[in-house]
């Protein structure tokens, strides 16, 4: 056998280790679900920015758990948004078109910014509807 | 050239040098010494017997227990605590297989078998600051007992800081208190080269001869039959 | 092309919705490690902003920088290029060459003087006037005189450019040396690494976008942002550091199990780099990660800092030859004074033994 040639094993992965540092950020997503309740002022926890191992998020994301809604965002790329099983309580993960996580938040707030359309987009998107409304019916049609 | 790597280069270069040379100069320079022939007739014949002392001197008689008992445990608690840090955390460990390997070209492991030892990075530290609080306990002690402070020079103002030294910046830098890695560990080496620049020449000294005073201390009693 | 257009509005035009921006803008801060809130106050202020010139010249360099910037993801290098500055000069990504490269070169300089950033991989060779390296028959160092005259600010990406590198290390037979010692009336920041992380090259010219300055430096003219920490700081690998767990050989137990590499020579404790956090290819992996030590490629002189896999506890306390002579000089000494020593007992005993042969005194 190849392996009794040479003993190659692959690393325990340390990842599989919880370094303790979950708990803190859970703390802090906990004030922030806190203050949104009295205030509806929501915010927002970078996990990059976190020293967390792919253990830690695993352990955060199985403690917050599903919630009732889950959204995909096609914006230059797919972006999910779930709730977790505390409302109020998001769960975000931004990829790009190559399907590469570019962010992941968890984001306290009663929708999360991305979803919501932008009254730019929102103007401008009257004013394509309005130009179809307008139209003559025959050429709507076409 | 930055402070780092003067302090892992040059630095370190002229240390070892200086202290290299000032303990053999001090030795050599005590060892060739002539000694006062003792014309009296030997009360003991076996004065070997008086090596004892190296380790008779090593507890306080019960006399003078009462009055030493504290200068005898911090001393106990500050080398103890001193050595497992030195001879211990690996990074010194390493230093020293460098130094081995360069000057004998000998490993640990190669002449004994096994590698030496290193602790948790968690021990040491605790070693250390039990140490640095067994310091500063003499040196309050050495400042408030009159006689001690009577008896004290520049010598031993200046050997307790170039001890303490090497300890609280190495702490320092294992834990990042106070300023970036690289300073603290600057200072740690820098430190470390005071150390062993003024070992030979001060009360540090100690550390190669007192087993060697002791001895022939011992003997010296044996022949004209004091009690040890 | 109309360069007064805001980003905004060239997004806009090209079908880049607010969303899509937004996101953007999110990973961004993110990877700038600035807080979550800073994304849609990002998006405000890059949406508004016009897309800044950006001239990049490689000197005496070997091109790693330009590859490693072609793997950034967030932002990735088509939408750097296209949507957020306007890239008019890079010999290896551009597709003009010669005279008319040459002549972009000149028109941009001009028309952009005094506002353009200015990018440089590479270190400049000071031999015989830099002719050890030249562009079009101009040095490198006459080049990057020029150039620097009407740059906004200068970004020096790699060890080259940023400390001089690997042309610099001894005996630096060109006598490379770092932009900043040529250049010393503009702001400069050095993006080290060889090669820097792509994302860390993009973060620093996404924060000039959004914030219009440049980021907060460190001593050597790092971006605090990226080079805050050292890799032995953030690496998943220091818990086995701290426990004592060490890997003796590249093959053994430890190795295997992913302990420290501190004993094969990793420089992570004295180099200031994101590889830990960031990692690299899109987050994959980075060198210890991968079993390997630091090399410490993003500090000056990494190459000349003796061997990459001895320990950095071993420091350099010479050599069994300066120890010996250092020893045999003590030895002499020490005899000396014993000798000394004998010489004044002798006398005196000779003199305790005679004192009519002393000189009365007074």
């Amino acid at each position: 056998m190849q392996d009794e040639v040479f003993p190659l094993r692959f690393e325990r992965a340390p990842a599989a280790v919880l370094t303790g540092n979950a708990r803190p950020v859970l703390a802090e997503v906990a004030a922030l679900a806190e203050r949104f309740a009295e205030s509806g002022a929501g915010g927002a926890v970078d996990l990059a920015a976190m020293p967390l191992s792919p253990a830690d998020v695993d352990w955060l994301r199985g403690t917050l758990g599903r919630g009732e809604v889950s959204a995909v965002i096609e914006a230059a790329g797919a972006s999910s948004v779930e709730e977790t099983a505390f409302a109020g309580v998001w769960w975000v993960t931004h990829r790009n078109p190559l399907g590469e996580v570019v962010a992941e938040l968890i984001e306290v707030a009663a929708v999360p910014a991305i979803i919501a359309a932008a009254r730019e987009d929102a103007a401008a998107g009257a004013a394509r509807l309005a130009a179809i409304v307008a139209a003559p019916a025959a050429e709507a049609l076409a | 050239m930055d402070l780092l790597a003067f302090a892992r280069g040059p630095g370190m270069q002229w240390a070892t040098a200086i202290f290299v040379a000032g303990v053999l100069w001090r030795l050599v320079g005590v060892a060739l010494l002539r000694r006062k022939p003792d014309l009296s007739a030997p009360r003991v014949a076996a004065k070997w017997k008086g090596l004892r002392l190296i380790v008779l001197r090593s507890w306080p008689r019960k006399e003078f227990l009462g009055g030493t008992a504290f200068t005898e445990v911090m001393g106990y608690v500050f080398h103890i605590g001193f050595l497992v840090a030195l001879f211990f955390y690996l990074p010194h460990v390493l230093f020293f297989a460098d130094v081995a390997q360069g000057l004998l070209g000998v490993t640990f492991k190669g002449v004994f078998g096994v590698a030496w030892p290193t602790l948790p990075g968690g021990i040491i530290y605790f070693a250390s600051a039990v140490s640095v609080a067994a310091l500063i306990a003499v040196l309050v002690h050495r400042l408030v007992n009159p006689v001690k402070r009577l008896i004290s020079n520049f010598d031993d103002y200046f050997s307790w800081f170039v001890t303490i030294a090497p300890i609280a910046t190495g702490m320092a830098a294992y834990s990042h208190i106070g300023a970036p890695y690289q300073t603290l560990l600057a200072l740690h080496l820098l430190s470390v080269e005071l150390l062993m620049v003024w070992f030979p020449f001060g009360k540090l000294m100690h550390a190669f001869t007192i087993f060697a005073a002791r001895g022939s201390t011992g003997m010296l009693f044996e022949r004209k039959g004091a009690t040890l | 092309m109309n360069p007064a257009k805001t980003i905004g509005e060239r997004l806009a035009e090209a079908g880049v919705s607010r969303r899509a921006f937004l996101k953007f803008c999110t990973a961004l801060a993110s990877m700038m490690a600035l807080p979550p809130a800073a994304g849609p106050a990002m998006a405000q202020a890059i949406a508004t902003r016009e897309r800044p010139s950006v001239i990049w010249l490689p000197f005496q360099e070997c091109t790693g920088c330009t590859e490693s910037i072609t793997r950034s993801h967030t932002p990735t290098l088509e939408s750097l290029i296209f949507d957020l500055v306007s890239l008019d000069y890079q010999e290896t990504l551009m597709a003009a060459a010669g005279h008319q490269a040459e002549a972009v070169l000149a028109a941009a300089m001009k028309e952009n003087f005094g506002k353009y950033l200015l990018i440089v991989d590479g270190s400049v060779p000071l031999v015989e006037d830099g002719a050890y390296s030249c562009t079009a028959g101009r040095s490198n160092l006459a080049l990057l005189k020029e150039a620097a005259q009407g740059a906004a600010a200068i970004i020096c990406v790699g060890t080259c450019s940023s400390y001089g590198g690997i042309p610099r290390a001894a005996p630096n037979p060109t006598q490379a040396v770092p932009v900043s010692a040529v250049v010393k009336d503009r702001p400069i920041v050095n993006v080290p690494g060889c090669p820097p992380i792509p994302v860390v090259i993009t973060g620093v010219l996404a924060h000039y976008l959004t914030f219009g300055n440049l980021p907060e430096l460190d001593p050597l003219g790092r971006p605090k942002a990226f080079y805050g920490e050292t890799i032995h700081d953030r690496c998943y690998r220091r818990p086995f550091y701290d426990q004592g767990r060490f890997a003796k050989t590249f093959d053994d137990e430890g190795a295997r199990s992913g302990w420290c590499l501190y004993e094969l020579g990793c420089k992570g404790p004295v180099t200031y780099n994101a590889c830990a956090t960031l990692k690299w290819n899109a987050g994959t992996s980075f060198p210890i990660q991968s079993g390997h030590g630091c090399l410490g490629c993003s500090e000056p002189d990494f190459w000349d800092r003796g061997s990459f896999y001895r320990p950095l506890a071993a420091a350099d306390w010479g050599s069994a030859k300066t120890v010996g002579a250092a020893a045999a000089a003590g030895v002499a000494l020490g005899a000396a004074a014993a000798w000394a020593a004998r010489r004044r007992q002798d006398r005196f005993v000779k003199e305790a033994a005679a004192p009519a042969d002393r000189k009365p005194e007074g």
